[in-house]
């Protein structure tokens, strides 16, 4: 083994790290080579020294002041931060439901007064006939009255004509709830049968 | 007792008294291996603190994560050579001692029988930490976590996520250093 080679593992030897067949070899230029040999010992004594400069570290003392500080940098801040973001996301989820609210309000005005428009022009004659003699009750049924399952609104006469000419059959969901004909509307047959006659 | 893993699945479910235990159990080794990086305890104390601050906020990570204690070294020696990188390079060695918490001092002369053991004991610890601040960091860091704080070649290797040949490399560098650095405490023979 040459020199170059030995100082190369020295290292390794020092540390317990190679194979008994190479460490003997190491060895056994190490026992022949005083420079070596020389470099072998002073690796050894450095890596005691290191090993006896280890610091002993600060007391209890130093650790019941730093603990608390490193508890109210992570844990403590962290349950800060929680607190205003459930805040935030709860107003946040409030004016969300307002917003949604007051859309769906909108849209519910819009699609009632667009089926009272549509409706004047557009219902047959004698179904218009049929509506204005008997009586249809027309219930507007909110949402709420569902779940609370009491009373029902009623419109005027002549508004509940205009609503069934509209023949609006499903509302928007929302605040006004679902528009329907309690009584059927006459059949085709019947229609026609009417039409026909002189 | 508690094992690590299990503390470290506590402490990811959010258990605080997990990271209490985490602390108390770490903060010796991180505060050593911080001490000698970056030569004075003021330094010291912003690394232990940082590097727990670290580790909370890093704690999602801790589920794909076979060791804690590599996964917080590495995280301590980052912020270490970071620091010491501002400071190009060199650590801030404080000679005066009493940087030190009071009570350390008192620890040191508790432990050695004579006023002249203790000031050898004090001239080693302020030659080994001058001549390991001649090192660049990761020769040093790597000299300080295997021949002061005993860790493996495979565990540093770990830490950095580099091949066990760059720590053999890296130490064999810092060790050349460290005995011409220090030759006259070792009675070094020079090598013509």
């Amino acid at each position: 083994m040459t020199c170059h080679s030995a100082l190369a593992l020295l290292d390794d030897l020092v540390d317990n790290d190679l194979d008994q067949a190479l460490a003997g070899k190491l060895r056994d230029h190490l026992d022949t080579c005083p420079s070596c040999q020389s470099e072998y010992q002073a690796t050894i004594r450095l890596k005691e020294l290191l090993r006896q400069s280890k610091s002993q570290g600060p007391d209890r003392n130093y650790w019941n002041e730093t603990t608390p500080l490193i508890m109210a940098r992570t844990v403590e801040a962290a349950e800060v931060d929680f607190e205003e973001t459930t805040r935030e996301q709860t107003i946040a989820a409030q004016r969300n439901a307002l917003v949604r609210s007051l859309v769906s309000l909108a849209a519910s005005v819009v699609i009632l007064i667009s089926a009272v428009l549509i409706g004047q022009n557009h219902l047959p004659q004698n179904y218009a006939d049929r509506m204005g003699s008997e009586s249809s009750r027309l219930y507007v049924v909110s949402a709420a009255a569902d779940q609370l399952s009491y009373g029902a609104a009623f419109f005027a006469a002549d508004q509940r004509s205009r609503l069934a000419r509209g023949m609006l059959l499903m509302g928007p969901p929302g605040l006004f709830g679902r528009f329907a004909m309690l009584d059927e509307p006459p059949s085709p047959e019947a229609t026609s049968e009417k039409n026909t006659q002189p | 007792m508690t094992t690590i893993p299990e503390l470290v699945d506590r402490f990811v479910k959010g258990d605080q008294r997990a990271f209490a235990e985490l602390i108390a159990r770490y903060r010796e080794k991180i505060y050593s291996i911080a001490f000698r990086m970056m030569g004075n305890h003021l330094d010291a104390d912003e690394v232990v603190q940082e590097t727990f601050v670290r580790v909370f906020r890093k704690r999602k990570e801790l589920t794909s994560v076979s060791y804690f204690s590599t996964f917080i070294v590495r995280i301590a020696t980052n912020f270490a050579i970071d620091l010491l990188r501002k400071r190009k390079g060199h650590s801030s060695i404080s000679n005066d001692t009493s940087t030190l918490p009071g009570s350390t001092q008192l620890d040191l002369a508790r432990q050695v029988a004579t006023p002249q053991q203790m000031y050898e004991s004090k001239r080693l610890m302020e030659e080994i930490t001058k001549a390991l601040d001649q090192l660049p960091p990761k020769q040093r860091i790597t000299a300080i976590l295997h021949d002061i704080e005993g860790y493996t070649k495979e565990e540093i290797a770990a830490v950095f996520d580099c091949p066990q040949a760059t720590v053999r490399s890296n130490l064999h560098i810092a060790r050349t250093k460290l005995k011409k650095i220090l030759r006259q405490r070792l009675r070094v023979k020079e090598r013509k």
